[in-house]
């Protein structure tokens, strides 16, 4: 195809990233895949020590490996330098590589909304708190409290039951008429609709309490003490471990370092995949949340597409459609209520990395005046965890951090460049 | 698969015994650690997101500082440092 080290860059190894690794090899691409972390799988398919994982993953990292896709892990793009190149960053050091096509398959990650509390250790994201539990953490005998909104939270209260957890709620802050609705309309989804079978009525189910939400958090020794909303619903609830998580945030910071156009949050794409950029292509949650089938829909396109074979995507444009016409349903029925734009009091923390507060930010007209005076989102994170929740809170545009994409030693900078 | 060998670590200078495999993070929480680092007002802090994202998490491991401990596993002789640890 050209001189550059790889036809086609491939970042994140999720289920978007490893089906379009996979399309565009068996193609006859020459393919990098890259991700941070230390095994492929992305998030809903992250490495669990006490199970080998789905089968669908492992078909995918197999055909993967027969068809010659070099691999990358426990790395980063750290700066994207132009269109055809980037610095990849790993234990290891820098290095700077080239590359033909580049398909971005970030995933997404999770809405955090502050209350009063949310800082405390032992309270977690809902996702993050599986992740940790895949990777050893130990939940057996704990009593677990899930809160926040979304397929996510049967989903992962099935899985800590199963590990020995207690659960003593799962507080969905959707109302029950709009669940109802929502399990309607799923009925052409079949796939789904046993996955939320096994959740809801299998050996591990969870009960869902619709119009709940966490409202605060205190500590009476090792003890969580934990106070929900709406008024006049279940007083105090005591547990060891409260994971809350309110939908997802599509990741756009690399999409955003190539200059690819993002438009409410979500980046732009054509037919076929294709960003803003020319020979950039996006696929999976960054494009908007549509969960398993829609990634894998979007990554296959996305990899024929920037191997050449656009004939081949055409097919499944339809299902890809359909998939994301299921991201639109999930909005509707998770849409977050007003009052949890109330939960944050004037001491309550926002930006976790430089403990900023709410007051602090209320009178603020933009982020980017919020950034400026308060610091608020200039941490590690980058605003990763607190501009979502910014965005929410005080109804203001947040745009994701540009280059370089991950924080990095200068003198890397110079080496890569 | 499973879960590897018996290793031996140091966190905050003391031995502790754990499985290879797991990541830093798990392990500390498993020994009931809560304050993986002090933030910018003086709070313990502890991990959040398990992805990377959050940077909650970060402590030093063989002398390499603000290292996120979700993203690490943990292997035999290696020395952990949490923010009130030192």
């Amino acid at each position: 195809m050209t001189g550059a080290d790889f036809d086609v860059l491939v970042i994140g190894a999720g289920p978007a990233g490893l089906s379009a690794a996979v399309a565009a090899a068996e193609n006859g691409a020459r393919v990098l895949l890259v991700d941070e972390n230390a095994d492929p799988g992305g998030q809903i398919w992250r490495k669990d020590l006490l199970d080998e994982g789905k089968k669908r993953k492992r078909d995918l990292v197999r055909r993967a490996n027969d068809a010659g896709v070099e691999t990358a892990f426990s790395s980063r793009i750290s700066v994207v330098l132009d269109q055809s190149c980037a610095i990849l960053d790993s234990d290891a050091g820098t290095r700077r590589i080239e590359f033909g096509r580049a398909v971005i398959a970030t995933g997404a990650r999770e809405l955090m909304l502050p209350f009063p509390g949310w800082t405390f250790p032992n309270v977690f994201g809902i996702g993050g708190l599986q992740a940790l539990v895949k990777s050893g953490f130990d939940v057996a005998g704990k009593r677990i409290a899930i809160s926040g909104t979304g397929p996510l939270l049967p989903a992962v209260g099935s899985f800590l039951k199963k590990r020995g957890a207690r659960i003593v709620i799962v507080a969905e802050q959707a109302t029950s008429f709009s669940l109802v609705r929502f399990a309607a309309s799923m009925v052409s989804q079949p796939r789904k609709l046993l996955q939320a079978r096994d959740y809801l009525f299998g050996r591990n189910a969870v009960t869902i309490k619709p119009n709940r939400f966490i409202r605060s958090v205190r500590r009476d020794g090792s003890e969580l003490v934990l106070n929900f909303g709406p008024s006049g619903g279940i007083d105090e609830l005591r547990c060891d471990i409260l994971a809350t998580g309110f939908h997802l945030v599509p990741n756009t910071d690399v999409a955003m370092a190539f200059g690819c156009e993002i438009r409410n949050g979500r980046v732009v794409t054509d037919d076929f995949q294709e960003t803003s950029v020319k020979g950039i292509y996006a696929a999976g949650e960054p494009t908007g949340i549509s969960g398993v089938e829609g990634a894998l829909a979007e990554g296959t396109i996305a990899g024929f597409a920037a191997s050449g074979a656009h004939e081949m995507a055409e097919p499944l444009f339809r299902k890809r459609d359909r998939e994301t016409a299921f991201g639109g349903k999930l909005d509707l029925a998770f849409m977050l209520r007003p009052e949890l734009r109330e939960l944050a009091e004037k001491d309550t923390i926002i930006c976790r990395c430089e403990d900023v507060k709410f007051e602090q930010l209320r009178n603020r007209t933009t982020w980017r005046e919020a950034k400026l005076l308060t610091r608020c989102g200039m941490g590690p994170c980058q605003g990763r965890i607190c501009g979502p929740a910014y965005a929410f809170l005080f109804n203001q545009e947040v745009l994701e951090q540009r280059n370089p994409i991950q924080p990095l030693a200068c003198g890397e900078i110079a080496k890569g460049s | 698969m499973k879960t590897g060998e018996k290793i031996s670590i140091r966190i905050n200078g003391q031995k502790t015994e754990c499985l290879s495999g797991l990541s830093v993070a798990a392990v500390l929480l498993n020994c009931g650690i809560e304050g993986f680092r002090t933030s910018v007002s003086g709070e313990g802090r502890a991990p959040v997101c398990g992805m990377g994202v959050c940077f909650e998490c970060r402590l030093e491991i063989d002398g390499r500082r603000e290292v996120r401990s979700c993203q690490v596993l943990v292997v035999e002789g290696m020395e952990i440092f949490t923010d009130d640890g030192r």
